[in-house]
């Protein structure tokens, strides 16, 4: 075992750092209550050439592991940027990853390097609304019609679909009926966002509010052959593939906002005196601000576990979903007790924690819920019988 | 105790939910500030704040008065319920304020801030004290200082004040609108309620009132108004696990109703029976609270620590449960979350444990080695 620091991460992080450092918690409220998207901050890091960075060198991109891409992400969420910062770029940093291993030459030509450079942005269109944690239920249908296939269906939460050029689109091109296996029959696009057979509506939502989540509409969408990622049929299984380091993505950022909110609690606990002492000298404010700091810290542990697997070529599901699980509850716990020492001003926007606390919750929910973390371990892990 | 809710009360509780659910804007749609008002004078106006004083004397009628007040959590209404029908009316009805009365049935929207726990005295007996401004006599009577995050004071036509005023406590009714008083920017998570400091410098009181007993009054008037928030988080929280159960009933994931998964039928269940022993902890403090029983005032503690804590655990289960809708603005769990999640703050948690174990303390010695309290909770058995 060796946990010496690693001097290419360390730069890493403290690149990241002073890059985004003007970027500050009253940066993200002014975009969060303002429903504004954080263009400004977007193209800082594409400028900064970190955008590219798990993409292939031949596409303009840095080349790197899951392990970077995960540290980069949690130095934007630690940043105070939280869920904002982080689903802002998230799928840019990896969430191409099906297009990259699947996709055919000229399409990963087009628009890799388009999305280094920070000029196209994507969207992951899989949940629909009779469809969430179970996929296979998907209905949204792409029948071959000529040199190409027309798609009618409807998705829901879609993240920054207002930006988006692109939607990574899951369909059925073979209905479930017809399947062997649940998940069979499922085709991978990236289908043009063809406003006039794409309606996009908003969907409002307790936090997160600077990058959009919307409900999509697809009546006659037309999309070239030459946009199927692999084969037909198989588009579920790619998607797999990008399950594991989505988790671990997932797992860093929840770390960070964890991290951001007890930083901001201790500064608080510190500062505010009252019965002549800083807050901070009770045990009732001092611990559990202990607490979620090592709770942090087991499931950052976990987290870099997983990541160090998979950049090997390990398999790290265990690994992968624990982290997920472990670093969701650590944050939200920690944004928790963050909202509680801040007493009466915990509430209150300006000091943040409010913020936190909302974007912390969803980690719980989205992309996939603690619930069936719980499923894959008790069913692929320990081997109990299958629940659902 | 010996107490049914009957066919009458039940009667009543459902009049005012439909009321409610009918006439009230929902928070949700965030409403405008003359909507607020609107709202606000049809809900004076219907007398209903007014529901929560009738039961102040007798426990029998003082446990209907917080069923009905369940309602109040069920539906999220804005403006300052819990403070004029927890706290306003009765204190100003137990201590004959008629133009404090007068002023808080014309339609007003009249705050305040509720009295806070005291740090326990050597009796261990916890009381609640309002921290009084200064108030002159300059002509008319002036108000001087700042009152932090006081509910929907940025709608409020007037706050009404404690204060010190020839040495002696007071009430002094203040108009916003009056020169040197000052609203902050509202704010909070809670829509219903959002929160704002107010400052008075040199601010001419419009009305003035005391009485002997103001302050003992104060104290058993906000003990009320934590009943109150007691009865607004049962009513909150049985609301959210009942949309919950409906809403896992239909939906349907991997064939099956999710609510079909004991992860999710479970944790269900879990709230249900915290929320469920709330509601009995609340119904018994009311009731020991209007028989005078020594221990009601630390049971009252313990019923805002369960029932805040419950709500918040069942209003987390219902947007767990919910999936991604639960996320949504438009579904609308969030509007109990945000409630739950104000009410465990305005629990005043560390008050609360200090006097819990102040009462423990003298439970186990008393000031004189004695044990002289009755147990949190324990039953005074009759006769
Ligand atoms: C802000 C936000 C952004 C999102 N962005 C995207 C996006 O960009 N693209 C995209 O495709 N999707 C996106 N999603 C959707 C997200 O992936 C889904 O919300 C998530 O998969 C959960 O699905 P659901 O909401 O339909 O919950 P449901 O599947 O309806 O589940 C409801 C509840 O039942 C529980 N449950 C369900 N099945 C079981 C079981 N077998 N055992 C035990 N418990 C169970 C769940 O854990 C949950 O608590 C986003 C969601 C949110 C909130």
């Amino acid at each position: 075992m060796d946990f010496d620091l690693d001097q290419d991460h360390d730069d890493l992080r403290k690149g990241v750092r002073g890059l985004i450092a003007r970027f500050d918690d009253e940066y993200w409220s002014a975009c969060d209550s303002a429903h504004r998207f954080p263009t400004e901050f977007y193209q800082a890091l594409a400028e900064g050439g970190w955008l590219g960075v798990a993409i292939p060198e031949e596409y303009g991109g840095a080349g790197l592991g899951i392990t970077e891409a995960a540290l980069l992400l949690q130095e934007v969420a630690s940043s105070g940027a939280a869920m904002n910062g982080c689903s802002a770029i998230h799928l840019t940093i990896f969430g191409m990853n099906p297009l990259v291993k699947h996709g055919s030459a000229e399409l990963r030509h087009e628009l890799l390097p388009r999305v280094v450079s920070g000029d196209l942005h994507v969207s992951f269109g899989v949940t629909e609304p009779d469809a969430g944690t179970d996929t296979s239920r998907i209905t949204t249908r792409a029948r071959r019609d000529g040199d190409g296939y027309v798609v009618d269906g409807r998705k829901v939460w879609i993240t920054k679909a207002q930006q988006a050029e692109y939607l990574l689109l899951l369909t059925r091109t073979t209905p479930l009926e017809e399947c062997a296996k649940r998940t069979d029959g499922m085709t991978l696009f990236m289908a043009p966002m063809d406003r006039s057979a794409i309606e996009v509506r908003e969907i409002p939502k307790m936090g997160r509010n600077a990058v959009n989540s919307n409900e999509l509409f697809i009546d006659g969408l037309r999309v070239p052959a030459s946009c199927r990622i692999g084969e037909e049929g198989k588009g579920f299984r790619y998607l797999l593939d990008g399950l594991n380091p989505e988790r671990i993505l997932l797992a860093h950022e929840s770390i960070g906002i964890g991290r951001v909110a007890v930083d901001r609690a201790v500064t608080y606990a510190n500062q505010r005196v009252v019965f002549d002492r800083p807050i901070g000298q009770n045990q009732g404010i001092a611990f559990p601000l202990a607490e979620a700091t090592m709770r942090l810290d087991a499931a950052e542990l976990v987290a870099r576990k997983a990541a160090w697997l998979y950049d090997r070529g390990r398999p790290c599901a265990r690994e992968a979903n624990s982290a997920k699980y472990l670093a969701a509850d650590a944050a939200f716990f920690a944004a928790d007790r963050a909202v509680q020492t801040h007493g009466g001003f915990g509430y209150a926007v300006e000091y943040h924690v409010e913020r936190y606390f909302r974007e912390a919750r969803l980690m719980r929910i989205a992309p996939i819920s603690q619930e069936m973390v719980l499923n894959y371990v008790s069913e692929h892990v320990l081997g109990l019988p299958r629940s659902y | 105790m010996d107490y049914r809710i009957d066919d009458e009360v039940a009667a009543l509780r459902a009049a005012l939910l439909t009321f409610l659910r009918e006439r009230m804007p929902d928070p949700g749609a965030e409403p405008g500030p003359d909507e607020r008002l609107a709202a606000w004078l049809e809900l004076v106006g219907s007398e209903w704040l007014e529901h929560y004083t009738t039961g102040t004397g007798d426990p029998a009628e003082r446990v209907s008065a917080l069923h009905v007040a369940e309602a109040f959590g069920a539906v999220p209404v804005t403006g300052p319920v819990d403070v004029v029908a927890g706290y306003l009316l009765p204190l100003a009805a137990a201590t004959g304020w008629t133009a404090g009365l007068d002023r808080l049935r014309d339609g007003s929207l009249v705050t305040a801030l509720v009295p806070g726990l005291d740090t326990p005295g050597r009796d261990g007996v916890p009381r609640r004290r309002a921290e009084r401004l200064p108030a002159v006599r300059d002509g008319a009577v002036r108000v001087t200082g700042r009152l932090e995050r006081v509910p929907c004071a940025a709608d409020a036509h007037a706050v009404v004040v404690a204060v010190e005023l020839d040495g002696l406590p007071a009430l002094a009714l203040v108009e916003t609108e009056r020169d040197g008083v000052a609203v902050g920017a509202p704010s909070g998570v809670d829509l219903r309620r959002p929160v704002a400091d107010v400052t008075f410098d040199d601010a001419e009181a419009a009305a003035v009132h005391t009485a002997t007993d103001l302050v003992d009054r104060e104290d058993s008037s906000a003990a009320g108004h934590s009943l109150f928030l007691d009865a607004e988080a049962v009513g909150g929280g049985t609301e959210v696990i009942a949309r919950s159960v409906e809403y896992c009933t239909g939906r349907v994931q991997f064939g099956r109703p999710v609510g079909s998964f004991q992860a999710v039928r479970h944790r269900l269940a879990d709230v249900t029976a915290t929320v469920e022993g709330g509601r009995s902890l609340a119904y018994r403090a009311a009731w020991d609270l209007a028989a005078a029983i020594p221990s009601a005032a630390a049971d009252v503690i313990a019923s805002r620590l369960w029932s805040s804590a419950a709500y918040l655990a069942a209003a987390e289960a219902a947007v767990q449960c919910h999936g991604g809708t639960g996320f949504t603005w438009e579904q609308g769990v969030h509007r109990w979350y945000r409630a739950a999640i104000a009410g465990r703050g305005g629990a005043d948690l560390a008050a609360a444990r200090a006097a819990v174990a102040a009462h423990l303390r003298l439970l186990a010695t008393g000031p004189t080695g004695v044990r002289v309290a009755a147990p949190v909770g324990a039953a005074r058995r009759a006769g």
